[in-house]
């Protein structure tokens, strides 16, 4: 399906009356609230004043003045109000009081993100943000360094991400390609790591609690005495745990709603084919990361590993001890740092990035095709990408008033998306050989030639990209940037151009005026695009001619930080074009034909439709976060709600929320009670996930919420103990699942831990 | 299913029209609003905390007694020194322009050795002089020299003020007995405000 030229066209205007409306409704605002005192006439400042006159300011007024700076939004450092983007900043004191163990913690209470816990074990929690939906579109920074399975697949957020040891942690809504290329679509988080500054600094803790819940984790790190610019960290966190009984909490759904012919009736399978009783579910984490600095050198290296039962996310899995889902992600980088100038700095930095799923993996299903009286068990998987990317970064800072960044970026990828190898990959050997082909023919008994699609696909190729993106301070209240990038994948033909444009206003001392727009690509990964399959029902190919899908973003941002509050309103409207359609949707645009695949007992064929990923359709999301922080006296609050509303047009059919909430908000609160005790409630509320299958667990899908407690006590400057719980009512809910399949999310966990640090 | 050849066409029709357009309102904004305006803003991308510790080496000349001694003349300047990597750059200097205390001038000097910078009311010990800390400190500990620094230990070795980060925000150590040490009287709404450090600053 090609839109026709005049389609195009309609559709550039419409799309450009709506950004051109918006930009110009602020201007009107910003030009508004602009006019100089007194006729034009104001005082004009000494060049080179600071921005807010810090000079009459009190003492105390000094001492209230935040100076956390964020680097992500434009690879330099800049408030997180004057930055071009929505921009979150999570501090070590908020992991702490908190309770954050993993990003997926955080997360959880971040503002627009809506995320589904025990979605799909190898993805963990599906993260939703703004009503877009795909693990594959967040991207997530360690220090600066890409940690995304290269290639392009699902970020997985489980419980091997630590944050405990984070300095600050930066998340940036909409699109980022301009800075940081392919598939920053829906947000780019940046977990910054602490950096000693003595000559020793250890933390270790431990915690245990329900469902054999055990995690551990320590620092290590140091500046020599005699040079500060010598400093090494590093830290390990390891989870385990066996999370919670559904077929105990969530019977209805246990059973089929008493359904016995219902292959959802996870009971009774389980009785009948034996093993599965309660499900057995768990849950391993491990996080390691190193890091040395010499002077203006430094080499970090980050590593997970993740194991958990693979079957979660609604499919009719068969609980088993055997169903395992294991993947691991190692990613190094060197970078050094040459000042060329006071004005002038060269980054250099060369990423290695592994990410690689355990040949053990597997999925164990009853799938009524291909047996109704046992488990399927030889659908075991691999899967392995390799990225090197070399990138050199040029800030330039020419005068007080303008600022340039631009970068080069070469990668070379080695990736064979996630295949299905019988029997389990041998690494000792070719894998694409193990594979093996599937077979079909175009006529049901086997007449005409026989074809063959390879089940292992493996794909050499390069990425290059070039970025610039300039900031003129174009007076003492307005700021103006603009970028630019281009990208080059030797996989298809586009050349995505990927701006970004914004205006930043200072309509107070205290309240900053955004305007930001942003374009984006998805450049279609292997997993997508190339991977190949046989369900029993669809045959998938190759599609070696997809293309990459777009996205623009407008948004106004109004930020207001005064002393003790923090507090911001974004509006956004996105729109995605050319979209991916991955070949199991199944929709017309991904089916190539029927075709005929012989039966494995060698007697004739079955039909089956041979199907493809493709490129079709469009989506838009429109809707705003309102959000903040505050503190009185001894609480500290946070909060915010957000709403989105999102259609998808394929093949003219137009569909809205994709089993996600209209509406969520955030409560949470921390007392601090004595100056060594601290309570932090908090409270996750959404509406009804929309456009998800009815079943047992309906009830528990409307407005889901959730209580949470993080209680901490400072027993001495060395020694913290806490309690942390989740869901602290036992109040069950279910969230979307794949397939549109409503799943039970974890009841009560609670755990009791203890802290060590050596100051 | 769309052809190779079918979508770059397609792209390029659409992508001029779109930067085009975006590129004419955001000049069309930085024009509309640089006409309402004239001056400028420092330092754009720098830290904010060296604006508000540049603040607050001001303040502390408010909030602090010389003796007469630390001034060569009456109408001298209060001179602020930064030794070492200066990480304020113009910030300082933009902050100190203008402002008087009493009648004398703020000004700022930068030296590459310690004996540069005698005669200043404030020394601004930067990170990068971390190991000759207490040889910086042992030099000014008896002259009227206001020494403030941002290093762990720098106020238990008897430097007067040492800059900390809590929570994202800038406060301050002071030792009182390396004040006194330096005949330096400092005013009890500063103190109060201080983490007070008692490390003693013996001859």
């Amino acid at each position: 399906m090609m839109p026709t030229l005049t389609g195009v066209l309609r559709s550039a205007l419409r799309y450009h009356s709506l950004a051109a409306g918006i930009a110009s409704t602020l201007l009107t605002l910003l030009i508004a609230g602009d006019c100089p005192a007194e006729n034009g006439s104001a005082p004009v400042p000494p060049p080179a004043q600071p921005h807010h006159d810090l000079t009459s300011m009190s003492i105390e007024d000094l001492m209230n003045v935040s100076v956390a700076t964020v680097t992500t939004v434009s690879k330099k450092p800049e408030k997180a109000t004057e930055a071009p983007g929505t921009v979150m900043v999570i501090t070590a004191k908020d992991i702490r009081l908190r309770g954050y163990s993993t990003l997926t913690d955080v997360i959880n209470d971040l503002p627009g993100m809506d995320p589904i816990g025990d979605y799909f074990s190898e993805i963990g929690t599906l993260v939703p943000v703004r009503g877009i939906v795909g693990n594959n579109l967040i991207i997530v920074l360690v220090n600066g360094m890409r940690v995304n399975p290269p290639g392009g697949e699902y970020m997985p957020f489980r419980s091997d991400i630590s944050v405990r040891e984070a300095e600050q942690i930066e998340v940036i809504y909409g699109p980022g390609s301009t800075l940081y290329g392919q598939d920053a679509i829906s947000a780019v988080i940046n977990i910054k790591t602490r950096k000693p500054s003595k000559p020793v600094v250890a933390n270790a803790g431990a915690d245990v609690g329900s469902y054999a819940t055990r995690e551990s984790w320590a620092s290590l790190g140091g500046a020599s005495p005699s040079d500060e610019r010598i400093n090494a960290t590093g830290y390990f966190q390891y989870h385990d745990s066996n999370l919670s009984p559904l077929a105990q909490d969530y019977p209805q759904w246990w059973n089929g709603n008493n359904n016995t012919q219902s292959i959802w009736d996870y009971q009774n399978n389980a009785a009948t084919l034996g093993g599965g009783s309660p499900p057995f579910r768990q849950d391993f984490g491990l996080n390691g990361f190193g890091r040395v600095e010499i002077d203006n050198n430094s080499f970090q290296i980050w590593a997970r590993d993740s194991r958990r039962s693979s079957s979660e996310g609604g499919l009719p899995f068969g609980y088993l001890s055997e169903a395992i889902w294991e993947d691991r992600s190692i990613v190094a980088e060197g970078r050094n740092t040459v000042t060329i100038s006071p004005d002038m700095k060269l980054e250099s930095a060369l990423t290695f990035n592994r990410y690689q799923i355990d040949p053990s993996s597997r999925y164990i299903w009853l799938n009524p095709a291909v047996s109704t009286t046992s488990w399927y068990m030889d659908d075991f998987k691999y899967g392995r990408g390799d990225g090197l990317t070399l990138e050199e970064t040029l800030s330039v800072n020419p005068n007080p008033r303008i600022s340039l960044v631009t970068g080069l970026v070469g990668s070379n990828f080695n990736i064979i998306p996630k295949s299905t190898i019988p029997g389990g990959a041998n690494l000792n050997e070719n894998i694409a050989a193990q594979g093996g082909n599937f077979y079909y023919y175009q006529n049901q008994n086997k007449t005409g030639p026989e074809y063959s699609i390879p089940q292992v696909v493996e794909a050499d190729y390069n990425t290059y990209g070039a970025y610039a993106e300039g900031s003129w301070q174009a007076s003492h209240s307005f700021r103006t940037i603009l970028g630019l990038r281009v990208d080059r994948d030797t996989r298809f033909s586009q050349v995505p151009i990927l701006p970004r444009a914004a205006a930043i206003y200072d309509l107070s001392h205290n309240l900053t005026a955004k305007y930001i727009f942003t374009e984006a690509y998805v450049a279609p990964a292997l997993y997508f695009a190339d991977s190949t399959y046989d369900n029993g029902t669809l045959l998938a190919e190759e599609n070696k001619a997809i293309q990459p899908e777009t996205a623009t973003n407008n948004e106004v941002n109004l930020s207001y930080a005064k002393k003790n509050i923090n507090l911001g309103l974004s509006v956004y409207y996105g729109q995605q074009n050319n979209l991916i359609v991955v070949s199991d949707q199944d929709e017309k645009v991904n089916q190539v034909g029927t075709v005929y695949v012989p039966n494995a007992n060698g007697n004739g064929t079955s039909q089956v439709t041979l199907v493809q990923s493709a490129n079709e359709g469009t989506s838009r999301n429109i809707g705003g976060d309102l959000y903040g922080k505050a503190t009185f006296g001894s609480f500290s609050t946070w909060f915010s709600y957000s709403y989105v509303d999102f259609a998808a047009t394929h093949e003219g059919m137009t569909t809205n929320l994709q089993g996600t909430s209209r509406h969520n908000g955030r409560l949470g609160v921390t007392w601090a009670v004595t100056p060594r005790f601290f309570l932090t409630p908090s409270l996750v509320i959404r509406s009804t996930p929309e456009n998800v299958l009815p079943g047992p667990l309906t009830p528990e899908m409307s407005t889901p919420w959730q209580i949470n407690l993080h209680a901490l006590v400072t027993v001495t400057r060395q020694w913290d103990i806490f309690t942390d719980i989740k869901n602290l009512t036992n109040h069950l809910y279910a969230l979307d699942g794949i397939q549109n399949y409503p799943i039970p999310q974890e009841a009560f966990t609670g755990v009791l831990g203890f802290r060590y640090t050596l100051r | 299913m769309c052809s190779d050849s079918d979508i770059p066409s397609d792209s390029l029709i659409r992508m001029p029209l779109r930067k085009g357009l975006l590129l004419a309102v955001t000049a069309a904004a930085s024009l509309a609003l640089v006409a309402g305006e004239r001056s400028a803003r420092a330092q754009e991308g720098a830290p904010v905390e060296y604006q508000v510790k540049a603040a607050f080496l001001l303040n502390f000349a408010k909030f602090v007694d010389w003796p007469p001694e630390a001034f060569t003349a009456a109408d001298a300047p209060f001179a602020i020194g930064v030794f070492g990597k200066d990480p304020f750059h113009e910030l300082l200097d933009n902050t100190v322009a203008g402002k008087t205390i009493g009648n004398r001038k703020f000004i700022v000097r930068r030296g590459a050795k310690l004996e540069d910078l005698k005669g200043c009311q404030i020394l601004f010990v930067c990170r990068s002089e971390r190991d000759q800390m207490a040889r910086i400190l042992e030099k000014t500990r008896h002259l009227p020299i206001l020494t403030v620094g941002e290093m762990d230990g720098f106020a238990q070795q008897c430097g007067v003020i040492n800059f900390v980060i809590e929570d994202n925000k800038v406060h301050f150590e002071i030792n009182p007995n390396a004040a006194a040490s330096a005949n330096l009287a400092i005013k009890a709404q500063l103190l109060r405000l201080a983490h007070i450090v008692n490390a003693k600053c013996e001859n």
